[in-house]
């Protein structure tokens, strides 16, 4: 066995309960691990104690039972001789990057082991080479897209040469292209020889590269050890793809809430544009998906549609009222935005200040803000957290349901949200987007900016396809997603 | 200016602040100001690059210069315009030449230990973070219905505008420093600070920047000797 694990217990210091409890399981040479389960099941922990980490670095819980990474106890390894054998992935390839030009980056883990700079070079090359980025080796690390990033994070550990991989929610930041070359690469790794373990929420996309072995958490315990096939059989497949129904369907005669009219947009540092006679009219009734690739300019299109940038050409249309003309104050009385990731916006000491400050800005009354408070939680499924709690005590997930409540509070017709369920596991994302689909109270019209294909076939009514700033595909969500010509054109197949 | 080693720049830099501080004779120090100016231009930075920060520094030696001439003499004030010139446009021509992927080297190279020479390394990895993490917070709240006004007239609305700030800073702050337990982490787990480290590049002085670093260091002393000798 590579790593094997014979009841590992951890709890840390000041939390109630265990984070990891009794797990054993051993991961083999040349295998794929996919190490599955829900927000706050123990996965992260679980790595943190293979990569030591645990206890190295968290040194304040308490730590018992037995890992042995190839043949030898990691209890009397250092952190950087753990390093040598095993390379951990963290899940944020920004937070990883600690030089300023690639080639340093690849070689920083070499400098730390005082390598000689000949060899040093030499297997840099070899690790770019091997993930394909020898072209971005001058490259500036902050210039680089998502899935460039991730490349170079695991080319970085790649030329350590470690004999495992851990690797912590890799696909997050990646857009479906991306994230199906870089499990292509990961299965690579492991024909060559490498233990891969992948910590991942979307399973089936790591189910596609076949898994050898399928390890699943709850409540940091082994709830199932076995083959992929075993898995499916236990896990039962994916939830049928039926799409939940909004509550008040889009009719005729529905209300236009946001319209597009031949939109063009360039950042004045770009080489090129990122919106390109971008048209279209998003009303009541209707959950729309907008797809496409990294750098594709969803995101530039949600900034014009609230007024944080103004077109170049054509036109913005906020309910009927012409974008230009208003405040993004103004525009976000009618169209909330909740940005990816809640480290953003969340600033309070508690709940009720954080959910109050966007009413507040609206100029709406105490009583008003008060029950729109209420309403917001209930709709993220966050009304039995006392309102006194501070926002920076919750993980990350609630973090998120809290972010998203806090634009739900100001009570927009229509809401914008940019990647709502990266981060959360499947059940906890289901429930958030029933609610917000058929509550009482919800928004008329969703504008969900995603890269989870499932997400947007379950729930979107319509999808938007976007490839390098124009509009690629436009129609009932189901239809462009099914049509492989138009993925293609927008970059996803 | 960027043929030369960085290490070389740097003592250059260190000696023509210390100079523009110890000189008091608005006649040397205008001398210095031109100076550093044909500096600034020898090193060629490109207009691109200074259009953005010319406004904002002529305001700041301006502010300087108008605050020592209502409080101190006009001497004076010509004094710390001067200086302010100087050191400006030493800065600018040093800073805005600089590779970034040498600061680390260079300080490792000038006598810092590895942990405070990669330290200045990660700080300029992570200052284009840190201003892409506060526009993002920016946008962030103004989609909140935020608006900020810093207009003010009296203490108690600069207290105002300072709690105004507050749902901009906090999440940037709270963001780095979480991050920052994430970056350490990452450095760890790849081997950082346990035993000495090699560097991947090598600087190599040429004759050129030991001449500078003497001429640097021979000014310096040039300037400590006008000002503690002759009274300049």
């Amino acid at each position: 066995m590579t790593i094997d694990l014979t009841d590992l217990r951890y709890a840390y210091a000041r939390r109630p309960s265990p984070a990891v409890q009794g797990v054993s399981a051993a991961f083999k040479q040349g295998e794929v691990t996919l190490l599955a389960g829900g927000s706050g099941s123990g996965k992260t922990t679980l790595i943190r104690c293979i990569n030591g980490l645990i206890p190295h670095t968290y040194k304040e819980g308490t730590l018992s039972g037995q890992i042995r990474c190839f043949g030898e106890s990691t209890g009397g390894l250092s952190l950087s001789q753990i390093a040598r054998k095993i390379g951990t992935v963290m899940q944020d390839p920004e937070k990883q990057i600690v030089a300023t030009r690639v080639e340093n980056e690849l070689a920083f883990g070499l400098e730390n082991q005082a390598l000689p700079r000949e060899e040093i070079r030499a297997r840099l090359r070899a690790a770019g080479r091997s993930m394909g980025i020898e072209d971005l080796l001058a490259r500036e690390t902050h210039s680089l897209s998502g899935g460039e990033r991730q490349k170079v994070v695991i080319a970085a550990v790649l030329a350590m040469h470690p004999r495992a991989l851990l690797l912590d929610e890799p696909l997050a930041s990646l857009d479906p292209p991306s994230a199906r070359e870089a499990l292509a690469q990961f299965r690579r790794l492991a024909n060559e020889g490498i233990t891969v373990v992948i910590v991942e929420h979307r399973v089936p996309e790591v189910l596609g590269i076949q898994p050898e072995h399928c390890v699943v958490l709850r409540n940091g315990a082994v709830v199932f050890d076995g083959d992929a096939k075993a898995y499916q059989r236990w896990r039962g497949g994916d939830p049928p793809g039926e799409p939940v129904a909004m509550r008040r369907p889009k009719t005729d005669n529905s209300a236009s809430l946001l319209a597009f009219d031949q939109v063009s947009f360039a950042y004045a540092s770009a080489a090129r544009a990122q919106a390109r006679n971008a048209s279209f009219d998003i009303r009541a009734g209707e959950v729309v998906a907008l797809i496409g690739p990294n750098g594709a300019g969803k995101s530039t299109l949600c900034k014009l549609a609230i007024g944080l940038l103004k077109p170049a050409q054509g036109r913005v249309r906020v309910v009927n009222r012409d974008a230009s003309t208003l405040t993004t104050a103004q525009i976000a009385k009618d169209v909330g935005y909740v940005f990816q990731l809640p480290s953003a916006t969340l600033f309070a000491n508690t709940l009720c200040e954080e959910l109050s400050f966007g009413p507040r800005n609206l100029g709406m009354a105490p009583a008003q803000i008060d029950a729109a408070i209420r309403h917001a939680m209930d709709l993220v499924e966050l009304e039995q957290i006392p309102l006194e709690t501070s926002p920076f005590g919750l993980s990350y997930g609630q973090q998120k349901r809290v972010a998203i409540a806090g634009v739900l509070a100001m009570q927009p017709r229509m809401l914008i949200l940019d990647e709502p369920t990266a981060g959360l596991d499947h059940g906890t994302a289901d429930q958030m987007m029933t609610n917000l689909l058929s509550a009482d109270g919800a928004p008329e019209a969703l504008l969900i900016v995603t890269h989870d294909l499932r997400l947007a076939r379950r729930y979107a009514t319509r999808a938007i396809m976007l490839a390098a700033g124009e509009v690629v595909a436009d129609g009932a969500a189901q239809a462009v997603l099914d049509d492989a010509a138009a993925m293609r054109r927008g970059g996803l197949l | 200016m960027q043929a030369l080693d960085p290490r070389a720049r740097v003592i250059f830099y260190l000696c023509m602040t210390t100079a523009a501080l110890l000189l008091r004779d608005p006649r040397a120090l205008a001398l210095l100001a031109l100076f550093s100016m044909i500096v600034l231009i020898a090193a060629q930075v490109p207009w691109e690059r200074l259009r953005p920060i010319v406004p904002g520094t002529a305001v700041f030696i301006l502010v300087i210069s108008g605050l020592n001439l209502l409080t101190r003499t006009p001497v004076e004030a010509l004094q710390q315009a001067l200086r302010a010139i100087t050191m400006m446009c030493t800065t600018l021509a040093i800073v805005l030449t600089f590779d970034t992927a040498l600061l680390g080297i260079t300080f490792r190279g000038l006598g810092l230990p590895d942990r405070f020479a990669y330290a200045l390394d990660l700080t300029a990895r992570f200052v284009p973070t840190l201003a892409r993490d506060f526009r993002n917070t920016i946008d962030a709240q103004k989609a909140r219905g935020y608006e900020l006004q810093l207009r003010s007239r009296n203490v108690k609305d600069l207290l105002t505008v300072g709690r105004r700030l507050v749902p901009l800073i906090v999440p940037v702050v709270v963001r780095s420093v979480l991050d920052a337990e994430d970056r350490a982490n990452a450095m760890d787990l790849r081997g950082f600070g346990t035993q000495p480290r090699t560097w991947l590049q090598v600087l190599r002085y040429r004759w050129i920047d030991g001449v500078l670093i003497a001429l640097s260091l021979g000014a310096l002393a040039g300037c400590g000797w006008l000002r503690f000798g002759l009274g300049f």
